[in-house]
């Protein structure tokens, strides 16, 4: 899944580490009803709020997904759902880029 | 926080974060509590106008803005000394109102990305972690050992007069 990453650059992150961040089985809802919109703001906000940038890309990456608990597989293919239908409708312009209300 | 009854509010800190060309506020609110031996604290999150709406349109790079809001909150709840609490709080009702309820369950999932990396800089002094979920609202709670079973927490539940429910152990 392409991410905008904190220099601006777009970069690959691991599906394994957004269906991470997606299924959080501590998080109760309907994921499956998220629009392409809102994985995009889930997915960034998350990975703003957990990267540390004493760490390179990589680390980063592999600490995340380590931090969350292991999601049932049911949630993890509707997670992975929600990653190609993003792939798909979100133009690169937009990857990671939205008000800062829908954070905060 | 602010505002109720057994909530003595006796100062007020606040920090601007400039990011991409808008400004946000960062007010942390100090309460004495009855019981409690050092301060509660409350963190709010605002544009420098005191609401977010002036910020609707323009589209800033997610990544950052969670990174810098993270830091910011950490740096100014590192810093503080007598503390016994430190928490903040979604109100929902309005943000389900204006921008539906999956904008509602997106925020709280960022709400609660903070509430975890926030209290990893504050657990040596709060060790516990609680969400609780309100009606019209969800809250995250740090504190020490077992606040939750103290009748300042016990009151203020109560006095939401609300449905509640108590998640402890977030992370």
């Amino acid at each position: 899944m392409l991410i905008r990453y904190l220099d601006d650059n777009l970069r690959d992150i691991p599906d394994e580490l957004a269906i991470a961040i997606l299924a959080d089985p501590t998080s109760e809802e309907d994921i499956s009803e998220y629009t392409s919109h809102w994985v995009n703001v889930i997915v960034h906000g998350v990975l703003g709020t957990m990267f540390d940038e004493d760490k390179n890309f990589e680390e980063n990456v592999s600490d995340i997904i380590s931090k969350f608990p292991q999601a049932p597989e049911s949630r993890k293919a509707q997670a992975l759902e929600l990653i190609k239908a993003y792939n798909i409708e979100v133009e690169d312009c937009d990857i990671g880029m939205f008000p800062a209300s829908d954070m905060i | 926080m602010a505002g109720h009854p057994a909530l003595n509010q006796i100062k007020t800190e606040s920090s601007i974060l400039d990011f991409s060309g808008l400004r946000y506020k960062i007010s942390l609110s100090f309460h004495q509590i009855d019981g409690l031996s050092g301060h509660a604290v409350g963190i709010k999150f605002s544009d420098a106008k005191d609401s977010m709406d002036s910020s609707k349109k323009v589209p800033v790079n997610g990544m950052q803005l969670g990174k810098a809001l993270g830091k910011r909150i950490v740096e100014m709840a590192g810093n503080l000394d007598n503390i016994s609490f430190l928490g903040f709080y979604l109100l929902t009702d309005d943000i389900e109102q204006t921008r539906g309820r999956l904008a509602v369950r997106a925020k709280t999932r960022l709400y609660k990305a903070q509430a975890v990396q926030i209290h990893k800089n504050v657990s040596h002094k709060l060790p516990q972690l609680t969400q609780v979920n309100v009606d019209g609202g969800v809250a995250w709670g740090m504190g020490e050992n077992n606040f939750i079973s103290k009748p300042q927490f016990q009151l203020f539940i109560s006095e939401l007069s609300k449905e509640t429910e108590v998640i402890d152990h977030v992370n």
